[in-house]
């Protein structure tokens, strides 16, 4: 199976019950934060790009919209609502690569490879728009780099009709289906006292039930403009963790089709005047599909002095090795695959 | 002097057979980490199915004819990377996917990574880009399908 995750697990047992679970990680290491210092300010995308590998564009919307707050450059109305289109995309397609791997931890061969057909209409369309498929390089300071074109937005249109459905086929695949319910039932339960001291935030914390979402509570782009929900779960067991990202993605697709019908005509970039002395430290956070992502950026003289990025899947980690205590060994692989964590975004 | 004949044809029809068999039902170990495992998965998906052209991708080195290494390989992973290579048989065939596993990549002046796989050991064949499409992944095994025909 080609998946990879290389983090080790130190596991204390007590006749096939977990006592304690140490993580050990950093197999990935690569210093880019070091790398990029001294780098101009247009030419560090590429870099910071890959430290998400399943939704690289909310890395760099968090670093664009962080330098356009504390510098006051207004970006163009239509830019505004591309970045929440391709957004939106690579949230499905993030949540979907979660599907696959959850339908390979519980030994399911349909589901995994009716997800992985859908995903490949969505990162076609992600292709069609910025020329690569997992890695956009496509958000700029002031706006986005190229406009999109008439046949995106018709493939769009096209692709959004049968889509709803496909995503009902793939819903009663995992949630009315009775194998699936009674395994993932109260598995891996977080308590709410653990994930307010790591810090969780994202569809974790949603199926505890706290409702807690930065696109609705700290408004960011033009989310104020669309009308969607938020859900959240009950218990913060396996099974709500699914289902809040199942319903995620259909709220996606009712966003992506608000959006296409308020596009308006205009500009897509403006080109703002950077600084020359050294900054102060410049914070911003984005609803990442793994939790929130902060990013803390120093500039001086056009070229970045310091950079730090902030991974949700850190905290995840964590989490996982809190919630597993308790349950059996034979459990621990089906609850790693349902805490979503990305290894890049742990050791970068 | 008699069974001479026989014995030659004996060898080349096994010969026949084992590139036959080499040809048709490839063990893969797929050793995968960071933006271009996601690229091996979706050729293992139903619409680039690696699967019709023989592949098979294994749980454990000892069971490969072939070791396919994509992603970031730092130095903290050597001693895991020397374990896998030397587990699997000797006649094996080792492919680099992906910029980083080429030559670094990206990251190249960077003090913890190793600039590529061959720092360790040989490879025969490289497939390049940053992450390569699927369709470059799959013209890599019928390159190593050449061998045997």
């Amino acid at each position: 199976m080609p998946f990879g995750f290389p983090i080790g697990l130190n596991i204390d047992l007590k006749e096939d019950v977990v006592i304690n679970l140490n993580p050990d990680f950093g197999y990935l290491r690569t210093g880019v934060e070091k790398i990029i210092e001294g780098i101009e300010i247009d030419k560090v995308i590429p870099f910071i790009n890959r430290v998400d590998t399943s939704s690289a564009i909310s890395v760099e919307l968090a670093y664009c919209i962080a330098l356009e707050n504390y510098f006051k450059i207004e970006v163009p109305i239509r830019a505004k609502f591309i970045r929440v289109i391709l957004s939106e995309l690579s949230r499905i397609s993030s949540h979907i690569l979660f599907l696959t791997k959850l339908a390979n931890a519980l030994g399911m061969n349909m589901p995994l490879h009716y997800c992985l057909r859908e995903r490949e209409e969505i990162l076609h369309l992600i292709e069609v728009a910025t020329g690569s498929r997992l890695t956009p390089n496509f958000v700029r300071v002031g706006g986005i780099k190229s406009d999109l074109s008439m046949q995106f937005f018709d493939k769009l249109k096209e692709m959004l009709k049968g889509f709803r459905k496909k995503v009902h086929e793939i819903r009663v695949f995992f949630l009315e289906n009775e194998l699936v319910v009674n395994r993932l039932n109260n598995l891996g339960i977080l308590v709410k006292e653990d994930a307010i001291k790591l810090a969780i935030s994202g569809p974790n914390l949603r199926a505890l039930g706290v409702s807690r979402d930065i696109r609705k509570n700290d408004n960011y782009e033009i989310y104020d403009e669309f009308n969607f929900k938020v859900p959240i779960g009950d218990r913060g067991d396996s099974l709500d963790r699914c289902m809040v990202r199942i319903e995620e993605i259909e709220q996606s697709i009712s966003i992506i089709s608000q959006a296409l019908y308020k596009v308006p005509e205009g500009k897509i970039r403006t080109y703002g005047v950077v600084n020359t002395h050294l900054t102060e430290n410049i914070y911003s956070h984005v609803e990442c599909p793994h939790g929130e992502l902060g990013m803390n950026i120093s500039v001086s003289e056009g070229r970045i002095a310091k950079l730090s990025i902030k991974g949700p899947s850190y905290n995840n980690l964590f989490a996982f090795s809190k919630a597993v205590i308790g349950e059996k060994l034979e459990d621990i692989e089906l609850i790693l695959a349902s805490f979503d964590i990305c290894v890049c975004e742990v050791d970068k | 002097m008699l069974d001479k004949p026989k014995h030659l044809r004996k060898i080349k029809f096994l010969n026949r057979l084992k590139n036959w068999v080499k040809l048709t039902s490839i063990n893969v170990y797929c050793f995968s980490s960071g933006c271009c495992g996601d690229e091996i998965l979706a050729t293992y998906g139903p619409i680039y199915d690696l699967e019709r052209l023989g592949v098979n991708f294994v749980s454990s080195p000892e069971r490969a004819d072939v070791l396919m290494i994509a992603g970031i390989i730092t130095k903290e992973m050597k001693s895991t990377l020397e374990d896998l290579y030397n587990s699997t048989e000797d006649k094996k065939v080792v492919i680099a996917v992906g910029s980083c596993a080429i030559n670094g990549g990206p990251f190249y002046k960077s003090d913890y990574i190793l600039n590529g796989v061959k720092e360790i050991f040989n490879v025969d064949l490289y497939v390049p880009g940053c992450p390569p499409r699927p369709e470059a992944i799959i013209y890599s095994i019928l390159r190593y399908k050449d061998r045997f025909k």
